[in-house]
């Protein structure tokens, strides 16, 4: 018993020493990649773009299933991005609420005369329209596909534009989010195949008439835990994975694709769970497979302003989600893991997903049982047990606190002091009770993975003008 | 570095291993070559992240406060400055009053900079005179010189946007600095200067290798700076090779109309038959900003280009004139093997004011694609009904049974294109695209 406690604490230890020193390296390289990046953005001309007759068009896909809270100020927002060329396409995905009602009343569509051919094979197509007073806005109506990617996939089908940027029927672009994500994608077209933008959280922030007018922390505290592991996630994580073009993941709720490689890549696969992950891991294949000189890159600049989870509930549900997509992914690419044709991505960027994000709510479960069942047998100084727990918690801690820094000396959005404050607090609280939780979510993931149990269950959404939305800004004004 | 083992950690601190060696040795003579004191590292770990934590918070406490400070401070005097302007830059009050003091100073540069970037021609030489005048020009000059850093970097982005001719040298030298940063900031600077000296100053160096910045800030830099006379890029472009030579012809497609002159054009014609087709892409670019007549046959020839890019760029640069006169080149178009290309055909054919002949045109193509594309085409230009009623009415040129047809035709092609959705793709032509 003493000898299995001794190799389980070990074996985890050197786990937990590998991870925090992955976390460090990324948080390093992270710091300077955006410092350059800044530099960069100082000699930027979005207007040159703006006003080009020759810059690419792009097509918005927005995938929308019983979105009628928010479908109609979402798309008012995607009509004022700022970008010389874009066609919207809504994908109505067999919602059985008043998501095609509102969007028909609202743009007046009508029964459109547009070519759809269905090269990525989607449930059927019922209808395709066009608003009148929008002749940009295309509304694709299709049998619930019971999944966001057959969604996905359809719009795919009905775009005509050379870039599709995919963006959620929940989230709101900022006005210059697609100039901005862009410039990165025309700097090298031949080898930028995909590019993703930075998500924030919505919830707390004033948003009217489809514009955000102002940034604000949310008051919730299970939303504050997801700012700070959103800005840890995409200002360290994804910052410092792009550097190397090892980005596995360029979130469903903006990012910006060539429509010609997805199309080959065979669009998003309709019963993958966690359909960003997988597609990016598909594309690195592709690319690979046929000897392409190609980059998938992270724009920091370009921001999507996303709504999270508001209750414990449905964050479980996602969380849970995201890690039965992980494993999915994970396990269909295994083939790529340490092979020589799959360079970095095959050798770093996936056996760190599987080491410290598939297996890391296992091993830290098990981890913490055997240190604490060491600690009680008294295998294990009980003084160095908590010293090891006060360890981890300060270097969790470091590099979530790291994360506000980043997002302090680079974009800004959180001005106000008290928010700040908030942030760094709330840094602290992270690490206990919410890790905690967050590792039993996952666990539940990778249970209902093995269990065969891969349904697509939507979110609640409370809208991002809905009545209870703006209450929930007022009371926190 | 030191490692820590949790098995080692007795009540005494000190690593020791249990009997469970031979299951655990290799792992734990690791360990044990790796480190001695576990307890300590552990003291250490938590010392270090601390410290990393009260690092970082200092930090960003103590950059919210200076930062609000200063800008506190520096809006006290940039009111001044504004309130004062007049004066200031007639000398009223004179340089010695406000240029001791850094704020001051900062905010005068500021706002000078800001009107020069503004000012018709005119009132930048006044604001250039001021600026000379001061000893503001000089103190820029002397920090793009003599400063590191992110301070030279500064100086030499302002330096640019006085848009003297004596900052160009000096930028000009900023370009042979070995730090990248630098080099971007003064292409930056250069840039902002729109001077053909400073264009010289860049390609010279572009062509010689001795400058290769990744990202179009260079690109940028070159098309600023060639804006006024776009032919000074070509001696540079006809003598070099490769990715270069594609990035000088990109420059070439954004000169403006204007221009587009007698000379450059016949240059234009010679980079339409290159054999780089990304050249031959920037040319079908720049050729859009020419004539219709003199441009036509060469983006009809280059509308037939093996490159599929090339023939999309040709294609949209004919459809930029919407001239009835590109018709059949279009419509031949309509009917290529790319989607984008056929795409940006019935973009163009329906722009073109005389719908009718477009129709008849596309109806001669005896392919159900091109009528399918120019009528999705004209349902998103909201031009659909128009056409319909036009011919519906009678009051076109066609004769009733010409009219009839082409109504039928259009219908038809309408419906075919709802019964087509469920049609998965299997055209050989789809698939190649």
């Amino acid at each position: 018993m003493r000898e299995l406690l001794n190799i389980s604490n070990n074996a985890f230890f050197f786990y937990y020493l590998t991870s925090n020193l992955c976390y460090l390296i990324l948080l390093l390289i992270a710091l300077m990649s955006s410092r350059s990046h800044h530099q960069h953005l100082a000699s930027l001309r979005l207007e040159r773009i703006k006003t080009s007759s020759l810059t690419p068009p792009i097509t918005l896909i927005v995938p929308a299933h019983n979105e009628e809270a928010s479908i109609v100020s979402s798309v008012r927002s995607l009509l004022r991005v700022d970008y010389p060329a874009v066609e919207i396409v809504i994908v109505n995905d067999g919602s059985t609420d008043k998501t095609l009602e509102k969007l028909v009343r609202e743009f007046e569509l009508e029964p459109a005369r547009t070519l759809y051919i269905s090269r990525l094979k989607t449930a059927p197509v019922r209808g395709l329209y066009r608003s009148l007073c929008e002749p940009r806005l295309v509304v694709v109506d299709k049998e619930p596909g019971g999944a966001k990617a057959d969604a996905t996939n359809a719009g795919l089908n009905a775009a005509t534009c050379p870039y599709v940027c995919v963006v959620d029927a929940d989230s709101m672009l900022e006005r210059d989010a697609l100039l901005r994500i862009m410039v990165k994608v025309l700097e090298d077209p031949k080898r930028v195949i995909a590019a993703g933008g930075i998500v924030r959280v919505l919830n707390g922030c004033e948003f009217r008439d489809g514009k955000l007018r102002r940034v604000k922390l949310p008051k919730s505290p299970i939303v504050i835990l997801q700012v700070i592991e959103y800005l840890r996630a995409f200002l360290i994580g994804r910052e410092a994975w792009a550097r190397g073009n090892m980005l596995t993941i360029i979130s469903g709720a903006f990012g910006i694709f060539r429509r010609d490689v997805l199309m080959r890549a065979g669009g998003f696969r309709a019963d993958a769970i966690g359909e960003d992950f997988d597609l990016v891991a598909r594309l690195h294949r592709l690319m690979r497979d046929e000897k392409r000189d190609y980059r998938i890159v992270f724009v920091p600049d370009p921001v999507c302003w996303t709504e999270v989870p508001p209750t414990i509930r449905s964050l479980a549900r996602q969380r849970a989600r995201w890690q039965k997509g992980l494993a999915d992914a994970l396990w269909l690419q295994r083939g790529m893991l340490f092979r020589k044709k799959y360079g970095r991505v095959g050798s770093l960027a996936l056996p760190y997903m599987w080491v410290f994000e598939f297996f890391a709510p296992v091993v830290e479960l098990s981890g913490l049982a055997t240190i604490l069942l060491a600690a009680i047998l008294g295998v294990m100084s009980r003084t160095f047990f908590i010293e090891f727990l006060i360890y981890g918690y300060l270097f969790s801690a470091m590099i979530s606190v790291g994360a506000v820094l980043q997002e302090e000396v680079t974009y800004r959005r959180y001005n106000d002091w008290r928010d700040v404050a908030w942030l760094i607090s709330f840094c602290f609280l992270e690490q206990f009770p919410y890790r905690q939780f967050y590792l039993l979510w996952r666990l539940q993931g990778l249970w209902q993975y093995f269990r065969g149990d891969v349904t697509w269950r939507p979110l609640e959404r409370v809208g991002l003008e809905s009545p209870e939305a703006s209450r929930a800004t007022q009371s926190q004004s | 570095m030191k490692f820590a083992l949790l098995s080692s950690l007795h009540r005494t601190g000190s690593p020791r291993f249990a009997a469970s060696a031979a299951i655990v040795s290799p792992f734990s003579h690791l360990l044990r070559i790796l480190n001695a004191e576990a307890a300590a590292f552990a003291v250490r770990a938590i010392i270090f992240s601390g410290a990393g934590i009260a690092l970082l918070i200092g930090f960003i406490v103590a950059r919210r406060a200076i930062r609000r400070r200063y800008f506190d401070r520096l809006a006290d005097a940039d009111f001044y400055v504004r309130q004062h302007w007049n004066a200031i830059l007639s000398g009223e009050i004179p340089p010695s009053h406000w240029r001791a003091a850094r704020l001051d100073r900062e905010a005068v540069m500021d706002l000078a900079l800001e009107r020069l970037d503004v000012a018709d021609q005119p009132e930048r030489e006044i604001l250039l005179s001021f600026l000379r005048a001061s000893g503001l020009l000089g103190r820029l000059l002397f920090a793009a010189r003599r400063f590191r850093g992110w301070r030279r970097e500064a100086a030499l982005v302002r330096l640019g946007r006085t848009r003297a001719p004596e900052a160009v040298p000096v930028l000009a030298a900023a370009l042979d600095d070995r730090h990248a940063n630098t080099q971007l900031a003064a292409v930056r600077g250069l840039a902002r200067t729109g001077l053909p000296s400073a264009a010289e100053a860049m390609l010279e160096r572009f062509v010689t290798k001795q400058l290769s910045l990744e990202g179009t800030s260079l690109l940028n830099a070159l098309i600023a700076c060639t804006q006024a006379n776009p032919r000074i890029v070509l001696p540079y472009l006809f003598t070099s090779h490769g990715e270069r030579r594609e990035v000088l012809a990109r420059v070439i497609s954004e000169i403006p109309p204007q221009t587009a002159s007698a000379d450059l054009r016949d240059d234009l014609l010679r980079l339409a038959g290159d054999s780089s087709p990304e050249v031959r892409a920037s040319a079908a670019r720049a050729l859009a900003h020419t004539e219709f007549g003199f441009a036509f046959p060469a983006l009809a020839a280059l509308s037939e280009d093996p490159q599929w890019f090339v023939r999309l760029r040709a294609v949209t640069a004919l459809g930029e004139f919407a001239d009835a006169g590109a018709m059949p080149v279009m419509l031949r178009a309509l009917c290529d093997r790319n989607r984008l290309v056929r795409q940006r055909a019935a973009e163009a054919l329906a722009r073109i004011p005389d719908s009718i002949s477009v129709l008849q045109g596309v109806l001669e193509t005896r392919d159900s694609y091109a009528l399918q594309a120019l009528i999705a085409e004209l349902d998103r230009a909201g031009n659909f009904a128009r056409v319909s009623e036009l011919l519906e009415s009678g009051a076109n040129r066609l004769t009733h049974a010409e009219s009839l047809r082409l109504l039928r035709a259009l219908e038809t092609g309408a419906e075919e294109l709802r019964a087509m959705m469920h049609i998965p793709a299997n055209q050989k032509r789809l698939q190649t695209a």
